[in-house]
C-alpha cells in the first residue's frame, strides 16, 4: 500500500510542476509566432488536450477488447476511468478550439474534419457513459460498454477520412522540419505534462473504480 | 477540503497574474490567450477536486456497511 | 449454410407479418413524408434553395424514419416473449442478426421506393436520369444503416430509457454513412461532372464491408444473457 500510494504522490507532483513549468513557458517564455502572433500559445494546451482526448479513447478501446476476450473487472474499471478522464479532455480541446479559432478564423467553429472528429468522439464517449449510467448489472454494463468502446473506436478514423474528404480547413499537419525548434520543445513539454496528469488522474480514478465496486458488492449483499 | 480552499485561493490569485502580465506584455487577443489558459487549469483541477469528494463519500459509505454488517 | 436457412427463416417471419398487417410500413411511410413536408415548409418556396438541400433532407428523413422501425426490430419478440425464446434457440445467435438486417434492409429500401420519387416531387427534381447512381447510393446507405442500427436495437433492447439510448448511440455512429450518402445524392444530383459520387459511394462501401464484420462478430456477446 505504501509503494503504491508513493508511486501516486510522485506523479502528482510531476505532474503538477510540469503543468507548471509548461504553462509558464508557454506563456512566458517562448516569443509569440512571427505569423500567428500571441494567439498561437493557446496550441500548447490545445493540441495536447486533443492528443491525450484521443489516447484516452484508444486505452477505452484497448481495455475493451481485453475486457471482452478475458472478462476481467480490471479492465472495465481502467475503461470507464479512462472514458471519464477522456470526456474532460475532449471537452477542453474543444473549447480550446474556439479560444483559437475566434481571433484567427473569426469565428467560433468550423466544420473541419479535425473538429468535426473530436465533436463526434465527444458524442461516443457521451454514449458511452450514458449506457454505463442506465445499465444496473455490473457484467451487463462492463460487456455493453465494451461493445460500445470496440465500435465506436472503430469508427473514429472512419469519420476522420470521411469528414477529411468533406472539408478541409484545418491547419495541415505541421512537420516539425517547418516548426521552429523553441514551438517545438515547448510543445514536447505540455503535452509531458498533460500525459503526466492523464496519468496521475488515471491511477486515482482506477483505484475510485475499485472502491465503487466495493460499494455495489457491499449494497447488492446487504439488499 | 482546507486543502481544496488554498487551491482555490492559488487558482484565483494566478488567474490574476495571468490577467495583469498580459496586459503588461501588451498579448493581443490576451482575453483568448486568458481564458484559454484559465480554462485549461480549472476544468483540471474542478475534475482532481471532484474526484476526491466523490473517493470520500464512497469510502464513508463503504465504513458505514462494513460498522453495520458487524455481527452479522 | 443452416446459419443462412435460420436467417432467411426470420426474415421471412418478419417480412410475413409485415405484409399481413402493414404496421411498419404505412407507419414509416407517412412519417417520412411528415418530415420532408415539414422540411419543405420550413425552408420555403424557394425551390433553388430546396433542390439544393435535397440529398440533405432526403437522408435526415431516411434516418429519422429508419431509427422509427428499428426501435421495433426486435418487437415481434418481445411482445409475445419471444426474446428469450430467440436465445434459446440452438444454433448461432448470428442468423438472428442476419435475418433481422435483411428484413430492416428490405423494409426501409421499400420505403425508400416510395419516398425518393415523392422526394423528387416535392423538391421539383428530376430523378429519372441519375436513377442508377441514386438506386446505389440508397441501396448502400441502407445496408449501412440496418447494420448498426440492428446491432445497437438489440444492445439496447433491455435498456432503460432505451428510446433515448438508441439514437443517442447510433447517431455517431452513423456519421461516415449519412456523409456518404448525403455528399453522393447531392453530387448525383448536381450531374456529377468530375466522377466525385464514385468516391463517397466507395467510402459506404467500405463501412457496410468494416461494420458487417465488426457487428456479425461481436453479436452473440451483445445478446448474452
Amino acid at each position: 500500500m505504501g509503494v503504491k500510494s508513493n508511486i501516486e504522490k510522485v506523479l502528482g507532483v510531476l505532474a503538477l510542476a510540469t503543468m507548471l513549468i509548461g504553462s509558464y513557458v508557454g506563456l512566458a517564455v517562448v516569443p509569440a509566432d512571427a505569423a500567428q502572433g500571441n494567439v498561437q500559445r493557446l496550441m500548447y494546451v490545445h493540441v495536447p488536450a486533443a492528443w491525450l482526448a484521443f489516447l484516452a479513447f484508444f486505452v477505452v478501446f484497448v481495455m475493451s477488447v481485453l475486457y471482452l476476450i478475458q472478462r476481467d473487472d480490471r479492465w472495465d474499471r481502467v475503461a470507464a476511468s479512462s472514458a471519464e478522464i477522456g470526456v474532460v479532455f475532449t471537452v477542453l480541446t474543444l473549447l480550446l478550439g474556439m479560444m483559437w479559432g475566434k481571433p484567427t478564423w473569426g469565428v467560433f467553429w468550423t466544420w473541419d474534419p479535425r473538429l468535426t472528429t473530436t465533436a463526434i468522439l465527444l458524442a461516443i464517449y457521451v454514449g458511452y457513459g450514458a449506457l454505463r449510467s442506465f445499465a444496473e448489472d455490473g457484467e451487463k454494463r462492463a460487456r455493453w460498454s465494451a461493445i460500445v468502446g470496440v465500435i465506436g473506436f472503430a469508427n473514429v478514423p472512419i469519420v476522420y477520412m470521411s469528414v477529411t474528404w468533406w472539408r478541409t480547413l484545418h491547419q495541415p499537419p505541421s512537420s516539425p522540419r517547418s516548426v521552429d525548434p523553441d514551438i517545438l520543445w515547448t510543445l514536447m513539454l505540455n503535452l509531458a505534462a498533460f500525459t503526466l496528469v492523464y496519468l496521475y488522474l488515471m491511477v486515482r480514478r482506477v483505484r475510485f473504480a475499485k472502491l465503487e465496486g466495493e460499494l455495489e458488492k457491499r449494497m447488492a449483499y446487504n439488499a | 477540503m482546507r486543502k481544496w480552499s488554498v487551491i482555490g485561493v492559488v487558482y484565483v490569485v494566478a488567474l490574476i497574474l495571468l490577467w495583469v502580465y498580459t496586459g503588461r506584455v501588451g498579448m493581443e487577443n490576451r482575453g483568448f490567450i486568458f481564458a484559454g489558459y484559465g480554462i485549461t487549469w480549472g476544468a483540471l483541477l474542478w475534475y482532481a477536486f471532484r474526484l476526491e469528494s466523490r473517493e470520500r463519500t464512497t469510502a464513508r459509505a463503504v465504513e458505514s456497511f462494513e460498522v453495520a454488517g458487524a455481527g452479522d | 449454410m443452416s446459419v443462412l436457412h435460420r436467417a432467411w427463416a426470420i426474415v421471412w417471419k418478419d417480412l410475413l407479418i409485415e405484409a399481413r398487417t402493414k404496421q411498419s410500413f404505412n407507419a414509416m411511410v407517412f412519417f417520412a413524408a411528415l418530415v420532408l413536408f415539414i422540411f419543405s415548409f420550413a425552408l420555403g418556396p424557394d425551390t433553388e434553395l430546396l433542390q439544393e438541400v435535397a440529398g440533405g433532407l432526403l437522408w435526415v428523413g431516411i434516418a429519422f424514419t429508419g431509427l422509427l422501425s428499428l426501435s421495433r426490430t426486435y418487437q415481434n419478440e418481445e411482445t409475445s416473449g419471444g426474446l428469450e425464446g430467440l436465445r434459446a434457440y440452438p444454433g448461432d445467435s448470428r442468423s438472428i442478426y442476419l435475418g433481422k438486417l435483411l428484413g430492416n434492409i428490405v423494409l426501409l429500401l421499400l420505403v425508400e421506393a416510395v419516398l425518393i420519387p415523392a422526394a423528387g416531387i416535392l423538391f421539383q427534381a428530376n430523378l429519372w436520369p441519375h436513377a442508377l447512381g441514386l438506386a446505389a447510393v440508397s441501396v448502400l446507405g441502407t445496408i449501412g444503416f440496418s447494420l448498426v442500427g440492428t446491432f445497437y436495437s438489440a444492445l439496447t433492447v433491455n435498456l432503460r430509457a432505451r428510446e433515448v439510448m438508441l439514437p443517442l448511440l447510433l447517431f455517431p455512429a452513423l456519421v461516415p454513412v449519412l456523409l456518404g450518402a448525403v455528399n453522393a445524392t447531392t453530387l448525383i444530383l448536381e450531374g456529377d461532372l468530375m466522377g466525385e459520387a464514385v468516391v463517397w459511394l466507395r467510402v459506404l462501401g467500405a463501412f457496410d464491408i468494416i461494420f458487417f464484420v465488426i457487428c456479425i462478430w461481436i453479436f452473440p456477446i451483445a445478446l448474452e444473457e
